[in-house]
């Protein structure tokens, strides 16, 4: 009687570890499967493989998970920050300089978002940038200040508070394929320059 | 002792299984994906514009682009997508119920200034083959899905927000249904 009875106990504690131990390491280990499997160019990351059928089955969890369509592979590829180029968070009530290079594409957008992916709360309504809305100088370049406070020039506004994340798009690009060989000098920096 | 540190060892081998398990099935079973949205929300084989500027489908949405869905069930022929290249840059997204996409192309893919497209499992997509005429080549792409259902998003891209009604044209001229 006893040693069946053991063998119960045993059994059930085997169930249980085995179900909470699984659903731990589930919840737990995608966000840390999406932090590997993403490829750091400064201060932007990009996930190659998300939007094609080569992404493997925790970067596929985690876009379902999260309600995400990654840009296609013959589409473009996106790029997101979270951090300035000294790997700090990025703070909606900050001010921020993002200027520099970008690689060749028909279009692109660089927008504004809350973690939870929904725009971020403006004043004016302006949640991105497009290439065609960029002021630029005489000899091309350009820059886009982000902070909660309007500022002439390319403003974009960033929202009184919390963290903020910036997604750059890059549509009919020839790095689709390849930009895990991108160099950082090739992407636009973010510089924090305030923050209150 | 021995047969408890037995079951304890069981349990963390059982817990790896269900894990993997879990990590396999989650696309496939949670309703949040993309496709599984449009699926459940919107009519089949018909294109449904974005009725605002916020995405009610997608997280993240670009929101220098109208979104524009057409979920689709491969069940009896294969969907057909045509649509007219403006000046609104525009792509096409096709994504299966896992939310995993399995082909995309911008408007840079249109063919005389029209993308005309098939959409079929590969049986539909073989058997258009079988009927095409070898000296009269059909100009239209193909693309076979591995999946029966799963929808396709199309963007409309503006490049300033006066553009907003251009990109609804745009998609609103843009035919997907079964043929």
């Amino acid at each position: 009687m006893m040693p069946r009875v053991f063998t119960l106990i045993g059994l059930s504690l085997a169930f249980w570890i085995a179900i909470l131990g699984g659903y731990w390491l589930t919840v737990s280990s995608l966000p840390v499967a999406q932090a590997i499997e993403r490829e750091q160019i400064g201060s932007w990351w990009v996930w190659p493989r998300s939007g094609s059928l080569a992404a493997d089955p925790y970067l596929k969890a985690n876009i379902a998970a999260q309600s995400i369509l990654p840009i296609g592979l013959g589409e473009g590829i996106a790029l997101v920050a979270t951090v300035d180029e000294t790997g700090e968070a990025l703070e909606g009530r900050c001010s921020y300089n993002l200027a520099g290079r970008l690689p060749a594409a028909r279009f692109f957008s660089i927008g504004i978002y809350k973690p939870d992916g929904t725009l971020v709360d403006t004043p004016t309504g302006r949640h991105a940038f497009t290439g065609s809305e960029l002021l630029r100088t005489e000899t091309g370049d350009w820059s886009i200040i982000i902070q909660p406070e309007a500022a002439p020039g390319n403003w974009l506004p960033s929202g009184p508070d919390g963290p903020v994340l910036l997604v750059l798009r890059l549509y009919d690009t020839p790095l689709s394929a390849s930009a895990a060989g991108l160099a950082a000098s090739g992407l636009p920096a973010l510089v924090k320059v305030s923050c209150p | 002792m021995m047969r408890l540190l037995i079951w304890i060892a069981s349990g963390c081998i059982g817990a790896l299984i269900v894990h993997l398990s879990a990590v396999l099935l989650l696309p496939n079973v949670t309703g949040n994906t993309v496709a599984a949205r449009s699926l459940a929300r919107l009519p089949i084989n018909t294109l449904s514009l974005e009725t605002d500027g916020s995405s009610p489908i997608i997280r993240f949405a670009d929101p220098t682009a109208l979104y524009a869905y057409c979920p689709f069930e491969l069940g009896t022929s294969p969907l057909r997508i045509v649509s007219a290249v403006s000046d609104i840059p525009m792509s096409f997204v096709f994504v299966a119920p896992n939310g995993t996409i399995f082909s995309a192309f911008t408007d840079r893919a249109a063919n005389r200034g029209v993308i005309d497209l098939r959409l079929g499992t590969a049986e539909q997509i073989d058997a258009l083959a079988d009927l095409d005429d070898p000296a009269n080549p059909p100009t239209e792409y193909r693309v076979a899905s591995p999946h029966v259902s799963g929808t396709v998003v199309i963007k409309a891209f503006m490049a300033t927000p006066s553009m907003r009604e251009a990109a609804r044209d745009a998609l609103n001229t843009t035919r997907c249904g079964l043929g």
